[in-house]
Protein backbone atom coordinates (compact mmCIF):
# COMPACT_ATOMS: atom_id res chain seq x y z
CA UNK A 1 0.00 0.00 0.00
CA UNK A 2 1.36 3.44 -0.92
CA UNK A 3 2.15 5.52 2.12
CA UNK A 4 1.17 9.13 1.98
CA UNK A 5 3.76 11.58 3.13
CA UNK A 6 3.79 15.33 3.49
CA UNK A 7 6.03 15.57 0.43
CA UNK A 8 3.24 14.16 -1.79
CA UNK A 9 1.56 17.54 -1.75
CA UNK A 10 4.66 19.20 -3.17
CA UNK A 11 4.39 17.37 -6.51
CA UNK A 12 2.14 19.32 -8.88
CA UNK A 13 -0.87 17.49 -10.27
CA UNK A 14 0.36 18.15 -13.83
CA UNK A 15 3.51 16.16 -13.09
CA UNK A 16 1.44 13.27 -11.78
CA UNK A 17 -0.62 13.35 -14.97
CA UNK A 18 2.57 13.19 -16.98
CA UNK A 19 3.40 10.03 -15.12
CA UNK A 20 6.13 11.22 -12.76
CA UNK A 21 6.08 8.77 -9.86
CA UNK A 22 4.97 10.34 -6.61
CA UNK A 23 7.86 8.84 -4.70
CA UNK A 24 11.09 9.66 -6.46
CA UNK A 25 13.96 7.63 -5.09
CA UNK A 26 17.26 9.46 -5.34
CA UNK A 27 19.36 6.32 -5.35
CA UNK A 28 18.59 3.50 -7.75
CA UNK A 29 17.58 0.40 -5.81
CA UNK A 30 18.21 -2.69 -7.94
CA UNK A 31 16.07 -5.81 -7.70
CA UNK A 32 18.43 -8.26 -6.04
CA UNK A 33 18.40 -11.86 -7.32
CA UNK A 34 17.56 -14.42 -4.62
CA UNK A 35 20.32 -16.89 -3.79
CA UNK A 36 19.48 -20.55 -3.28
CA UNK A 37 19.84 -20.40 0.53
CA UNK A 38 17.17 -17.67 0.64
CA UNK A 39 14.97 -19.23 -2.03
CA UNK A 40 11.27 -19.84 -1.42
CA UNK A 41 10.47 -23.59 -1.46
CA UNK A 42 8.64 -23.39 -4.79
CA UNK A 43 11.69 -21.75 -6.41
CA UNK A 44 14.37 -24.03 -4.96
CA UNK A 45 14.24 -26.65 -7.79
CA UNK A 46 14.97 -23.88 -10.31
CA UNK A 47 17.89 -22.46 -8.34
CA UNK A 48 19.71 -25.55 -7.18
CA UNK A 49 21.02 -26.97 -10.47
CA UNK A 50 24.62 -26.66 -11.67
CA UNK A 51 23.66 -23.57 -13.68
CA UNK A 52 21.01 -21.73 -11.68
CA UNK A 53 18.99 -19.51 -13.97
CA UNK A 54 19.40 -15.76 -13.51
CA UNK A 55 15.77 -15.45 -14.53
CA UNK A 56 14.66 -17.86 -11.77
CA UNK A 57 16.66 -15.90 -9.20
CA UNK A 58 14.55 -12.83 -9.96
CA UNK A 59 11.22 -14.63 -10.41
CA UNK A 60 11.82 -16.22 -6.98
CA UNK A 61 10.62 -12.94 -5.46
CA UNK A 62 7.16 -14.07 -6.58
CA UNK A 63 7.33 -17.85 -6.08
CA UNK A 64 3.97 -18.60 -7.67
CA UNK A 65 5.30 -17.24 -10.99
CA UNK A 66 8.32 -19.53 -11.18
CA UNK A 67 6.86 -22.90 -12.21
CA UNK A 68 4.22 -21.44 -14.56
CA UNK A 69 6.80 -19.22 -16.27
CA UNK A 70 9.27 -22.05 -16.77
CA UNK A 71 6.45 -24.34 -17.89
CA UNK A 72 5.43 -21.71 -20.43
CA UNK A 73 9.02 -21.33 -21.59
CA UNK A 74 9.45 -25.10 -21.89
CA UNK A 75 6.36 -25.31 -24.09
CA UNK A 76 7.69 -22.59 -26.36
CA UNK A 77 11.47 -23.06 -26.39
CA UNK A 78 11.52 -26.81 -25.76
CA UNK A 79 10.92 -29.46 -28.43
CA UNK A 80 7.91 -28.42 -30.51
CA UNK A 81 6.43 -28.61 -33.99
CA UNK A 82 8.76 -25.82 -35.21
CA UNK A 83 12.36 -26.86 -35.95
CA UNK A 84 14.90 -25.81 -33.30
CA UNK A 85 17.04 -24.04 -35.87
CA UNK A 86 14.16 -21.88 -37.07
CA UNK A 87 13.20 -20.99 -33.51
CA UNK A 88 16.74 -20.02 -32.56
CA UNK A 89 17.07 -17.79 -35.64
CA UNK A 90 13.99 -15.88 -34.49
CA UNK A 91 15.09 -15.68 -30.85
CA UNK A 92 18.61 -14.44 -31.60
CA UNK A 93 17.31 -11.91 -34.12
CA UNK A 94 14.64 -10.47 -31.80
CA UNK A 95 16.91 -10.45 -28.76
CA UNK A 96 19.56 -8.50 -30.69
CA UNK A 97 16.90 -6.19 -32.11
CA UNK A 98 15.62 -5.48 -28.59
CA UNK A 99 19.12 -4.99 -27.23
CA UNK A 100 18.82 -7.78 -24.67
CA UNK A 101 22.41 -8.83 -24.03
CA UNK A 102 21.46 -11.68 -21.70
CA UNK A 103 19.03 -13.35 -24.12
CA UNK A 104 21.35 -12.78 -27.09
CA UNK A 105 24.31 -14.33 -25.27
CA UNK A 106 22.45 -17.37 -23.89
CA UNK A 107 20.73 -18.09 -27.21
CA UNK A 108 23.99 -17.70 -29.10
CA UNK A 109 24.89 -21.02 -27.43
CA UNK A 110 21.50 -22.66 -28.05
CA UNK A 111 21.55 -21.47 -31.68
CA UNK A 112 24.97 -23.03 -32.28
CA UNK A 113 23.63 -26.29 -30.80
CA UNK A 114 20.69 -26.09 -33.19
CA UNK A 115 23.01 -25.88 -36.19
CA UNK A 116 23.19 -22.11 -36.73
CA UNK A 117 26.69 -21.14 -37.90
CA UNK A 118 28.82 -18.36 -36.39
CA UNK A 119 28.49 -16.22 -39.50
CA UNK A 120 24.72 -16.74 -39.54
CA UNK A 121 24.56 -15.53 -35.93
CA UNK A 122 26.72 -12.54 -36.88
CA UNK A 123 24.27 -11.71 -39.67
CA UNK A 124 21.29 -12.00 -37.30
CA UNK A 125 22.91 -9.73 -34.72
CA UNK A 126 24.24 -7.20 -37.20
CA UNK A 127 20.81 -6.45 -38.73
CA UNK A 128 22.73 -6.29 -41.98
CA UNK A 129 23.68 -8.71 -44.73
CA UNK A 130 26.84 -10.69 -44.10
CA UNK A 131 28.76 -11.94 -47.10
CA UNK A 132 27.97 -15.51 -47.93
CA UNK A 133 25.00 -15.82 -45.54
CA UNK A 134 21.65 -16.53 -47.10
CA UNK A 135 18.73 -17.91 -45.12
CA UNK A 136 16.20 -20.28 -46.65
CA UNK A 137 12.94 -18.70 -47.87
CA UNK A 138 10.98 -20.17 -44.94
CA UNK A 139 13.56 -18.79 -42.51
CA UNK A 140 13.42 -15.37 -44.11
CA UNK A 141 9.64 -15.41 -43.88
CA UNK A 142 9.77 -16.34 -40.18
CA UNK A 143 12.33 -13.60 -39.47
CA UNK A 144 10.33 -10.98 -41.39
CA UNK A 145 7.16 -11.92 -39.51
CA UNK A 146 8.89 -11.81 -36.12
CA UNK A 147 10.49 -8.44 -36.88
CA UNK A 148 7.18 -6.93 -37.88
CA UNK A 149 5.53 -8.36 -34.81
CA UNK A 150 8.24 -6.80 -32.65
CA UNK A 151 8.05 -3.38 -34.25
CA UNK A 152 4.58 -2.64 -35.58
CA UNK A 153 1.19 -4.11 -34.67
CA UNK A 154 -0.46 -3.27 -37.99
CA UNK A 155 2.36 -4.69 -40.08
CA UNK A 156 2.37 -7.80 -37.91
CA UNK A 157 -1.28 -8.42 -38.64
CA UNK A 158 -0.70 -8.18 -42.35
CA UNK A 159 2.39 -10.36 -42.11
CA UNK A 160 0.56 -13.06 -40.16
CA UNK A 161 -2.07 -13.42 -42.84
CA UNK A 162 0.27 -12.68 -45.75
CA UNK A 163 3.98 -13.49 -45.85
CA UNK A 164 4.01 -15.91 -42.93
CA UNK A 165 0.89 -17.69 -44.07
CA UNK A 166 2.46 -18.24 -47.50
CA UNK A 167 5.19 -20.37 -45.93
CA UNK A 168 3.61 -21.73 -42.75
CA UNK A 169 0.51 -23.64 -41.74
CA UNK A 170 -2.02 -22.01 -39.41
CA UNK A 171 -0.67 -23.80 -36.34
CA UNK A 172 2.90 -22.85 -37.28
CA UNK A 173 1.97 -19.15 -37.51
CA UNK A 174 0.38 -19.43 -34.05
CA UNK A 175 3.50 -21.11 -32.66
CA UNK A 176 5.75 -18.51 -34.33
CA UNK A 177 3.68 -15.64 -32.96
CA UNK A 178 3.89 -17.04 -29.43
CA UNK A 179 7.62 -17.62 -29.85
CA UNK A 180 8.12 -14.01 -30.90
CA UNK A 181 5.85 -12.63 -28.17
CA UNK A 182 7.48 -14.72 -25.43
CA UNK A 183 10.90 -13.58 -26.61
CA UNK A 184 9.83 -9.93 -26.56
CA UNK A 185 8.45 -10.43 -23.06
CA UNK A 186 11.65 -12.01 -21.76
CA UNK A 187 13.87 -9.48 -23.58
CA UNK A 188 12.05 -6.64 -21.86
CA UNK A 189 11.98 -8.36 -18.46
CA UNK A 190 15.69 -9.20 -18.49
CA UNK A 191 16.72 -5.77 -19.73
CA UNK A 192 14.51 -3.84 -17.30
CA UNK A 193 15.50 -5.90 -14.25
CA UNK A 194 19.16 -6.05 -15.14
CA UNK A 195 19.57 -9.75 -15.86
CA UNK A 196 23.06 -9.97 -17.28
CA UNK B 1 -5.31 -27.98 -12.01
CA UNK B 2 -7.64 -26.03 -9.75
CA UNK B 3 -9.28 -28.22 -7.17
CA UNK B 4 -12.59 -27.17 -5.71
CA UNK B 5 -12.87 -25.69 -2.23
CA UNK B 6 -14.38 -28.90 -0.86
CA UNK B 7 -11.57 -31.03 -2.29
CA UNK B 8 -9.00 -28.61 -0.91
CA UNK B 9 -10.74 -28.67 2.48
CA UNK B 10 -10.49 -32.47 2.51
CA UNK B 11 -6.77 -32.23 1.70
CA UNK B 12 -6.26 -29.71 4.51
CA UNK B 13 -8.12 -31.88 7.03
CA UNK B 14 -6.09 -34.93 6.03
CA UNK B 15 -2.81 -33.00 6.34
CA UNK B 16 -3.85 -31.61 9.73
CA UNK B 17 -4.97 -35.03 10.96
CA UNK B 18 -1.64 -36.56 9.91
CA UNK B 19 0.24 -33.84 11.76
CA UNK B 20 1.93 -32.64 8.58
CA UNK B 21 0.51 -29.13 8.98
CA UNK B 22 -1.02 -27.27 11.90
CA UNK B 23 -4.70 -26.40 12.24
CA UNK B 24 -3.89 -22.78 13.10
CA UNK B 25 -3.52 -19.89 10.67
CA UNK B 26 -1.33 -16.98 11.76
CA UNK B 27 -1.72 -13.34 10.81
CA UNK B 28 1.07 -10.77 11.10
CA UNK B 29 -1.02 -7.70 11.92
CA UNK B 30 1.92 -5.26 11.89
CA UNK B 31 5.70 -5.22 12.13
CA UNK B 32 5.62 -2.06 14.26
CA UNK B 33 6.14 -2.40 17.99
CA UNK B 34 6.43 -0.06 20.94
CA UNK B 35 9.27 -2.22 22.28
CA UNK B 36 12.64 -3.09 20.72
CA UNK B 37 13.54 -6.53 22.12
CA UNK B 38 17.08 -7.79 21.68
CA UNK B 39 15.99 -11.16 20.29
CA UNK B 40 13.14 -9.97 18.07
CA UNK B 41 12.75 -12.12 14.93
CA UNK B 42 11.20 -9.31 12.94
CA UNK B 43 13.37 -6.30 13.86
CA UNK B 44 10.19 -4.75 15.16
CA UNK B 45 10.24 -1.34 16.79
CA UNK B 46 8.59 2.07 16.63
CA UNK B 47 10.27 2.88 13.32
CA UNK B 48 9.98 -0.52 11.62
CA UNK B 49 8.41 -0.72 8.17
CA UNK B 50 4.78 -1.43 9.22
CA UNK B 51 3.91 -4.14 6.65
CA UNK B 52 0.41 -3.80 8.13
CA UNK B 53 -2.23 -6.41 7.39
CA UNK B 54 -5.51 -4.56 7.83
CA UNK B 55 -8.07 -5.95 10.27
CA UNK B 56 -10.61 -6.02 7.44
CA UNK B 57 -8.26 -8.20 5.38
CA UNK B 58 -7.67 -10.48 8.37
CA UNK B 59 -11.44 -10.95 8.73
CA UNK B 60 -11.77 -11.96 5.09
CA UNK B 61 -8.77 -14.28 5.30
CA UNK B 62 -10.09 -15.86 8.50
CA UNK B 63 -13.41 -16.67 6.83
CA UNK B 64 -11.54 -18.26 3.92
CA UNK B 65 -9.35 -20.22 6.35
CA UNK B 66 -12.40 -21.66 8.15
CA UNK B 67 -13.93 -22.54 4.79
CA UNK B 68 -10.73 -24.38 3.86
CA UNK B 69 -10.72 -26.50 7.01
CA UNK B 70 -8.47 -24.59 9.43
CA UNK B 71 -9.79 -24.43 12.98
CA UNK B 72 -7.70 -21.96 14.98
CA UNK B 73 -6.20 -18.49 14.59
CA UNK B 74 -3.14 -16.66 15.82
CA UNK B 75 -2.41 -12.96 15.60
CA UNK B 76 1.13 -11.73 15.98
CA UNK B 77 3.52 -8.96 14.95
CA UNK B 78 5.08 -6.56 15.93
CA UNK B 79 2.64 -5.55 18.58
CA UNK B 80 -0.90 -6.34 17.39
CA UNK B 81 -2.52 -3.97 19.90
CA UNK B 82 -0.97 -1.04 18.02
CA UNK B 83 -3.75 -1.58 15.48
CA UNK B 84 -6.70 0.42 16.79
CA UNK B 85 -9.09 -2.15 15.29
CA UNK B 86 -7.50 -5.05 17.18
CA UNK B 87 -9.88 -5.55 20.15
CA UNK B 88 -12.90 -5.92 17.88
CA UNK B 89 -10.94 -8.14 15.48
CA UNK B 90 -9.97 -10.44 18.35
CA UNK B 91 -13.60 -10.69 19.46
CA UNK B 92 -14.60 -11.48 15.87
CA UNK B 93 -11.96 -14.19 15.50
CA UNK B 94 -12.64 -15.61 18.98
CA UNK B 95 -16.32 -15.97 18.16
CA UNK B 96 -15.35 -18.26 15.27
CA UNK B 97 -12.39 -20.31 16.47
CA UNK B 98 -9.86 -20.56 19.29
CA UNK B 99 -7.59 -17.56 18.86
CA UNK B 100 -4.34 -16.53 20.47
CA UNK B 101 -2.77 -13.10 20.14
CA UNK B 102 0.89 -12.64 20.97
CA UNK B 103 1.32 -9.33 22.77
CA UNK B 104 3.65 -7.49 25.11
CA UNK B 105 0.46 -6.22 26.81
CA UNK B 106 2.11 -2.91 27.64
CA UNK B 107 -0.69 -1.21 25.73
CA UNK B 108 -3.44 -3.18 27.52
CA UNK B 109 -3.89 -0.47 30.12
CA UNK B 110 -7.01 0.96 31.77
CA UNK B 111 -7.84 2.94 28.63
CA UNK B 112 -8.01 -0.12 26.35
CA UNK B 113 -9.62 -2.41 28.95
CA UNK B 114 -13.27 -1.56 28.19
CA UNK B 115 -12.74 -2.63 24.57
CA UNK B 116 -11.01 -5.83 25.60
CA UNK B 117 -13.72 -6.84 28.10
CA UNK B 118 -15.88 -8.58 25.43
CA UNK B 119 -13.07 -11.16 25.18
CA UNK B 120 -13.95 -12.42 28.68
CA UNK B 121 -15.21 -15.97 28.40
CA UNK B 122 -14.45 -16.10 24.66
CA UNK B 123 -12.08 -18.42 22.83
CA UNK B 124 -9.50 -15.65 22.53
CA UNK B 125 -6.43 -15.76 24.75
CA UNK B 126 -3.81 -13.07 25.11
CA UNK B 127 -0.34 -14.60 25.22
CA UNK B 128 1.76 -12.09 27.10
CA UNK B 129 5.53 -12.08 26.86
CA UNK B 130 7.37 -12.41 30.16
CA UNK B 131 10.91 -13.78 30.16
CA UNK B 132 11.92 -13.71 33.80
CA UNK B 133 10.62 -13.25 37.34
CA UNK B 134 13.49 -10.81 37.71
CA UNK B 135 12.39 -7.46 36.34
CA UNK B 136 15.96 -6.42 35.57
CA UNK B 137 16.63 -9.54 33.48
CA UNK B 138 13.30 -9.26 31.66
CA UNK B 139 13.81 -5.57 30.97
CA UNK B 140 17.39 -6.00 29.76
CA UNK B 141 16.02 -7.98 26.79
CA UNK B 142 12.60 -6.35 26.42
CA UNK B 143 13.02 -2.75 27.49
CA UNK B 144 12.84 -0.74 30.69
CA UNK B 145 9.49 -0.90 32.46
CA UNK B 146 8.18 -3.76 30.29
CA UNK B 147 8.12 -6.22 33.24
CA UNK B 148 6.06 -3.96 35.49
CA UNK B 149 3.62 -3.09 32.72
CA UNK B 150 3.23 -6.73 31.64
CA UNK B 151 2.56 -7.95 35.20
CA UNK B 152 0.08 -5.13 35.79
CA UNK B 153 -1.69 -6.02 32.53
CA UNK B 154 -1.80 -9.72 33.43
CA UNK B 155 -3.55 -8.86 36.72
CA UNK B 156 -5.91 -6.40 35.04
CA UNK B 157 -6.89 -8.81 32.23
CA UNK B 158 -7.27 -11.77 34.61
CA UNK B 159 -9.52 -9.66 36.84
CA UNK B 160 -11.62 -8.83 33.79
CA UNK B 161 -12.07 -12.57 33.14
CA UNK B 162 -9.93 -12.62 29.98
CA UNK B 163 -7.84 -15.71 29.34
CA UNK B 164 -4.12 -14.97 29.69
CA UNK B 165 -1.19 -17.15 28.74
CA UNK B 166 2.46 -16.41 29.37
CA UNK B 167 5.00 -16.67 26.57
CA UNK B 168 8.62 -16.99 27.66
CA UNK B 169 11.55 -16.70 25.28
CA UNK B 170 14.84 -17.87 26.74
CA UNK B 171 18.38 -18.34 25.51
CA UNK B 172 20.03 -20.36 28.28
CA UNK B 173 17.13 -22.18 29.92
CA UNK B 174 18.46 -21.74 33.48
CA UNK B 175 16.12 -24.12 35.39
CA UNK B 176 16.21 -22.15 38.66
CA UNK B 177 15.29 -18.89 36.90
CA UNK B 178 12.49 -20.75 35.14
CA UNK B 179 11.23 -22.11 38.49
CA UNK B 180 11.04 -18.57 39.86
CA UNK B 181 9.10 -17.46 36.76
CA UNK B 182 6.68 -20.39 37.12
CA UNK B 183 6.13 -19.48 40.78
CA UNK B 184 5.33 -15.94 39.63
CA UNK B 185 2.81 -16.95 36.96
CA UNK B 186 1.12 -19.38 39.36
CA UNK B 187 0.85 -16.57 41.90
CA UNK B 188 -0.84 -14.53 39.15
CA UNK B 189 -3.37 -17.34 38.71
CA UNK B 190 -2.01 -18.79 35.47
CA UNK B 191 -1.74 -22.58 35.12
CA UNK B 192 1.36 -24.33 33.86
CA UNK B 193 -0.64 -25.38 30.78
CA UNK B 194 -0.91 -21.71 29.88
CA UNK B 195 2.83 -21.08 30.11
CA UNK B 196 4.71 -21.48 26.83
CA UNK B 197 8.51 -21.60 26.91
CA UNK B 198 10.44 -21.47 23.63
CA UNK B 199 14.05 -20.85 22.69
CA UNK B 200 15.32 -17.73 20.98
CA UNK B 201 15.53 -18.41 17.26
CA UNK B 202 18.60 -17.12 15.46
CA UNK B 203 16.85 -15.01 12.87
CA UNK B 204 16.20 -11.29 12.56
CA UNK B 205 17.60 -9.09 15.31
CA UNK B 206 18.49 -12.18 17.36
CA UNK B 207 20.86 -13.24 14.57
CA UNK B 208 22.31 -9.73 14.33
CA UNK B 209 22.93 -9.86 18.09
CA UNK B 210 24.33 -13.41 17.96
CA UNK B 211 21.50 -14.81 20.10
CA UNK B 212 19.60 -18.08 20.02
CA UNK B 213 19.65 -21.34 18.13
CA UNK B 214 19.92 -21.78 14.38
CA UNK B 215 16.86 -23.51 12.90
CA UNK B 216 16.01 -25.05 9.56
CA UNK B 217 12.65 -25.67 7.96
CA UNK B 218 12.12 -28.92 9.87
CA UNK B 219 12.42 -27.05 13.19
CA UNK B 220 9.83 -24.46 12.22
CA UNK B 221 6.23 -25.28 13.08
CA UNK B 222 4.34 -25.95 9.83
CA UNK B 223 1.54 -23.44 10.34
CA UNK B 224 0.15 -21.30 7.54
CA UNK B 225 1.13 -17.68 8.12
CA UNK B 226 -0.16 -14.61 6.32
CA UNK B 227 1.65 -11.27 6.18
CA UNK B 228 0.88 -8.16 4.16
CA UNK B 229 3.65 -9.21 1.78
CA UNK B 230 2.93 -12.88 1.28
CA UNK B 231 1.97 -16.27 2.69
CA UNK B 232 4.57 -18.32 4.59
CA UNK B 233 4.74 -21.94 5.75
CA UNK B 234 5.57 -21.08 9.37
CA UNK B 235 5.13 -18.18 11.79
CA UNK B 236 8.92 -18.29 12.22
CA UNK B 237 9.31 -17.71 8.46
CA UNK B 238 8.57 -14.04 7.75
CA UNK B 239 11.43 -12.64 9.81
CA UNK B 240 13.29 -9.42 9.03
CA UNK B 241 17.05 -8.91 8.93
CA UNK B 242 18.71 -5.63 7.98
CA UNK B 243 15.28 -4.36 6.97
CA UNK B 244 14.74 -7.22 4.51
CA UNK B 245 11.83 -9.62 4.85
CA UNK B 246 13.06 -13.24 4.63
CA UNK B 247 12.02 -15.26 1.59
CA UNK B 248 13.29 -18.74 2.51
CA UNK B 249 9.87 -19.86 3.84
CA UNK B 250 7.79 -17.71 1.48
CA UNK B 251 5.07 -19.74 -0.24
CA UNK B 252 3.33 -17.19 -2.46
CA UNK B 253 2.94 -13.41 -2.64
CA UNK B 254 -0.77 -13.66 -3.37
CA UNK B 255 -2.63 -13.48 -0.04
CA UNK B 256 -6.16 -13.61 -1.41
CA UNK B 257 -7.71 -15.93 -2.23
CA UNK B 258 -6.07 -17.83 0.60
CA UNK B 259 -6.61 -21.06 -1.35
CA UNK B 260 -3.54 -20.23 -3.44
CA UNK B 261 -1.33 -20.15 -0.37
CA UNK B 262 -3.02 -23.24 1.04
CA UNK B 263 -2.26 -25.23 -2.12
CA UNK B 264 1.38 -24.16 -1.93
CA UNK B 265 1.43 -25.08 1.78
CA UNK B 266 0.15 -28.57 1.00
CA UNK B 267 2.67 -28.95 -1.83
CA UNK B 268 5.57 -27.89 0.39
CA UNK B 269 4.59 -29.29 3.79
CA UNK B 270 1.54 -31.48 3.25
CA UNK B 271 3.28 -34.77 2.68
CA UNK B 272 5.92 -34.49 5.38
CA UNK B 273 5.19 -35.85 8.81
CA UNK B 274 6.69 -33.69 11.54
CA UNK B 275 9.90 -34.90 13.15
CA UNK B 276 8.94 -35.71 16.71
CA UNK B 277 12.49 -35.08 17.93
CA UNK B 278 12.77 -31.62 16.38
CA UNK B 279 12.75 -28.74 18.86
CA UNK B 280 9.56 -26.73 18.92
CA UNK B 281 10.28 -23.09 18.37
CA UNK B 282 6.93 -21.32 18.46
Amino acid sequence: MARRTASDAAIPFAMIRRGIPRTVKRMPVPIVPIEVQDAPPLAVPYLSGPTPSALAALLAHVPELVAPTFGFMDAIYGPSSLPDRLKELVVVRLSALNGCTYCTRTHDVFAREAGVSASEIAALIAEAPVDGVTFAPRERAALAFAERLARDDAAARLAASGTARAYFREDEVVALAMLACATLCLNRFCTALGVV
Amino acid sequence: VTSSVSALRDDVRRAVASGAIGSRVWFYATYRCNLVCTYCLTESGPRAEPRALAATAIRRLAEQALDLGFTAFGVTGGEPLLDPAMPELLAYLGARAPTVVLTNATLAGERLLPRLRPLAGSATALQISLDSADAAINDAARGRGSFARAVAAIRRLRDAGIRVRIGTTVDDGDPEALDRLCALHRSLGIDDADHVVRPIVRRGRAATNGLGIAVDAGDMPPELTVTAEGVYDSPVGPTVRDGKLATDRLLVRTCEPLALGVRAMLAVRGARAPDATAPRVA
